[in-house]
């Protein structure tokens, strides 16, 4: 599994070797090449660093379309990680918008971090092209855990209000957990965790009664029993965990997604902004992208992108609601 | 278990794990030789490249490094009363006496297998309790990763050689470097001054590469230096005789206890662990007036100690994710680049990288057992080398390291500024080590700190209620207070244990 980086900057040398010889010719050559799109490759930026799951989607992605080769260049992935993906997201939407710096991000830094944080980039000045990921949050918790359904959890919070501990972390996780406590009309105690391996520690060590995480996180550890989740945020049951009971049949009306957007910066021509489109919907629709997406326990969405900006700017609304009355 | 060590020993198959553990074993042995720079420098150097071999081939390089350390280090101890490394002081103390009296090559040799036994006694330690820890540690909250965290750090302080109070300072500065940038709790920028690029904090890499690398590279630039003639032994002598075996095997296995179970709690391990196991070793002489006059278990035991904790050293890291020594705050920087969490789930969630790095680690220590004893006069010939000729090439490989790291020469200037303003707190005694640990930790323990206040409500007798916690403060308390009245002690009567190091007139002043 090691070999893959070293072999990637073999790889990203002999390909930047080729592009100088393709922009020699070109610059030696003809003026007429026109204005077909790509003619080198293309740099797609995820800020958060190499390994991390955005990132595992993305190069899963990126691999089936390079090695499809109708885009006619390649894809390269870059890591611009730090700064909870501001860094990243700053790089991709300053970026010339010619189609050759596109990046593909978590809805975060554009729907919730810009309402509570100063951002060096404008969120709402951006191409949305294809939505690559849906994923619903879960309440989880340990596998002996007296809590059934959130029904038990409810009542539990009633009964003690501010002593049931809840283990979350950043605003996709805690809009969540806010929105329950409005809903229901309960006050748990919140602790924050660094990331889901942290809050997954915790339950098995029975640290917090209820942690917030992805599905892509908890998967391994429901499947072995040691965690039991209580509730999922999508609109209908998962294939994937098609036990757990959404929010909403339960009567807590949640429904709350995390995105992986392909995002480029303002202004991208119509015909770059298509073809980027539609490379990236045929992979995100192959049968190798599926097969993946499994593997890794994440839900492929593969809206095209007027849903997947509608989503982003309804989310960044319903968000605003919570984050402005708890403010 | 033995199927998952099979695993992990059938992961050799692919020879480039094979060559990390041999360049980290043979690196290690160089940078343990050389009195200039250490296993912490030799790391820090090489971190730049940790995302390049992945976590596993991490593990295997940084553990090579390690264990070659504290095997190169009592090399020059023995033949030159020069010890390579902190951790190696001890042993010159009767291993060069031995030189002294044409007992070299034994010496050598009941080093170089103390350090075998106990390297191994310490891998099958680690075999066998890191996973059963494991599902001990997972029980530990946020109240008491504090704890050891705090524990770690007031260990370092009060048991490091050299003046507590810089270490406290240099911990402090540790911690408030490491508040710059997103705060892990509410996602607030700190310190950032309105740029984006202190917005991630600034670069591990480069502070460590700074006041490591760049700085210990100064401090050997700056040093006088004469070549020191050394005559290594040749091979046929090295042999120890029956008396000399007979001696040394209890020692070295008593060692390697002291040091395996000194190696899992907070503080300087590997150097504490070598005065432990001298002093034990004298108590339970029959002859201890021999003792500084070139007693054989003065080498056996704290050679042997100071391996077993190196191999100790390693479960504290991988069952709670907390580095409790510098070098293995090392270790988890390279794990944290490559995306990888240690924690009580690590063995469970990597079991194929955990089983690959025991077996890289029965397999380096067979390497430095071989290499060892013939190369001894390869390895010595190295001090012929002025430090002045590879101080271009140290500094050259920490600025390419850390710019390839993060492409950033925002890095590179922080790693330059670190490193002058290290090199001259060096000069005047502040302990980088203590700087190091405190950047590590503080995410950790800012992190727990914050969830034991949200636990609590700000209610300070919670604590009361979490006895794991307070056992833990109390024991680091006790500490604290029995070596500040041994310090007391020594003031009126300054010649305890300050005795055993005055002794040897060492022509430079062990680093820690």
């Amino acid at each position: 599994m090691n070999v893959i980086p070293t072999a990637g900057r073999a790889r990203i040398a002999l390909v930047a070797a080729l592009t100088a010889l393709a922009l020699l010719a070109t610059a030696c050559g003809s003026s007429d090449s026109g204005s077909s799109y790509p003619r080198r490759d293309v740099q797609v930026i995820v800020p958060y660093p190499a390994g991390s799951g955005i990132d595992t989607t993305t190069r899963a992605l990126v691999d089936i379309i390079n090695d499809d080769g109708d885009f006619g260049h390649r894809l390269q992935v870059v890591n611009r990680e730090g700064g909870a993906g501001s860094v990243g997201t700053t790089a991709i939407l300053n970026a010339k918008p010619d189609g050759y710096t596109i990046g593909v991000v978590p809805d975060g830094p554009l729907t919730l971090v810009p309402q509570t944080e100063d951002v060096s980039y404008d969120p709402d000045k951006l191409t949305v092209l294809n939505e690559l990921i849906a994923g619903p949050i879960m309440f989880v918790v340990p596998g002996g855990s007296p809590f059934k359904d959130l029904g038990d959890l409810v009542d539990a919070a009633k009964a003690h209000p501010s002593s049931i501990t809840i283990g979350e972390g950043p605003l996709n996780y805690r809009i969540p957990a806010d929105l329950l406590e409005q809903k229901a009309g309960v006050k748990l105690k919140r602790v924050k965790f660094d990331g889901d391996q942290a809050t997954t520690t915790a339950l098995l060590g029975k640290n917090v009664d209820v942690g917030v995480m992805q599905l892509a996180s908890a998967l391994p550890q429901l499947s072995s029993g040691k965690l039991r989740a209580l509730g999922i945020t999508s609109a209908d049951t998962v294939d994937l965990v098609p036990d757990v009971p959404t929010f909403k049949s339960q009567g807590i009306d949640v429904e709350w997604l995390a995105y992986n957007t392909l995002i480029a910066p303002e202004g991208l021509k119509a015909d770059v902004k298509d073809k980027l489109a539609s490379t990236f919907e045929k992979a995100l629709k192959s049968d190798a992208f599926a097969k993946a997406a499994k593997k890794l326990g994440l839900i492929v969405s593969a809206a095209p992108p007027e849903e997947a900006a509608k989503h982003l700017k309804d989310k960044a609304a319903n968000a605003k609601q919570v984050l402005g009355s708890s403010k | 278990m033995i199927n998952d060590l099979a695993g992990g020993f059938a992961a050799f198959a692919d020879p480039t794990y094979l060559l990390l553990a041999l360049a980290g074993v043979v690196l290690g042995t160089l940078v343990g030789v050389l009195p200039g720079i250490g296993p912490i420098g030799a790391m820090s150097v090489l971190l730049g490249i940790t995302t390049q071999v992945g976590p596993t081939g991490s593990l295997i390089l940084f553990a090579g490094i390690y264990f070659g350390s504290t095997y190169g280090g009592s090399t020059t101890s023995i033949l030159l009363n020069v010890p390579g490394e902190a951790s190696s002081v001890v042993t010159a103390i009767d291993g060069n006496q031995m030189t002294r009296r044409g007992r070299a090559g034994p010496a050598l040799t009941i080093a170089a297998i103390s350090s075998f036994v106990a390297g191994t006694i310490s891998i099958v330690g680690l075999m066998l309790f890191a996973p059963t820890l494991s599902s001990v540690a997972v029980k530990l909250g946020p109240p008491e990763y504090m704890a050891l965290c705090l524990a770690g750090l007031v260990l370092l302080a009060a048991l490091s050689n050299g003046s507590a109070a810089k270490s406290v300072v240099m911990i402090c500065a540790g911690l408030a470097v490491g508040t710059v940038g997103i705060d892990p709790a509410d996602g607030d920028l700190r310190f950032t001054l309105g740029t984006t690029t202190l917005a991630e904090g600034f670069s591990f890499i480069a502070l460590v590469m700074g006041v490591f690398g760049i700085a210990e590279a100064l401090t050997m630039a700056g040093r006088r230096w004469s070549p020191e003639r050394v005559s290594a032994p040749r091979l046929r002598e090295l042999l120890p005789n029956r008396e000399e075996t007979r001696q040394a095997a209890p020692a070295a296995l008593r060692g390697s206890l002291i040091g395996f179970g000194l190696g899992l709690v907070p503080g300087p391990a590997a150097v504490l662990s070598t005065f432990a196991s001298y002093v034990t070793e004298k108590k339970l002489s029959r002859h201890p007036e021999k003792f500084g006059r070139g007693a054989v278990e003065g080498v056996a035991g704290p050679e042997a100690a100071n391996n077993a904790a190196a191999g100790a050293a390693f479960i504290p890291l991988m069952v709670l994710g907390i580095p409790f020594a510098p070098t293995m705050a090392l270790v988890l920087a390279a794990l944290l680049l490559n995306g990888i969490v240690p924690g009580p789930t690590f063995v469970d969630d990597q079991p194929e990288m955990f089983w690959t790095v025991i077996a890289a680690m029965y397999i380096g220590n067979l390497m430095l057992l071989v290499l060892n004893l013939p190369l001894v006069g390869l390895f010595t010939r190295l001090l012929a080398v002025p430090p002045q000729a590879m101080m271009p090439f140290i500094i050259g490989l920490c600025v390419v390291g850390v710019y390839a790291d993060g492409n950033s020469m925002f890095d590179v200037v922080v790693m330059l500024v670190a490193g002058l303003l290290g090199f001259l707190l060096r000069r005047s005694g502040f302990s980088m080590a203590a700087f190091v640990l405190a950047v590590v930790l503080q995410p950790t323990l800012e992190t727990s700190l914050r969830q034991t206040v949200a636990y609590s409500d700000g209610n300070a007798t919670y604590l009361l209620g979490r006895p794991v916690a307070m056992v833990i403060v109390a024991a680091a308390v006790l500490t604290l207070v029995a070596s500040a009245a041994r310090a007391l002690r020594n003031r009126r009567r300054p010649n305890v244990i300050s005795a055993d190091q005055s002794s040897q007139p060492t022509s430079q002043p062990p680093r820690q």
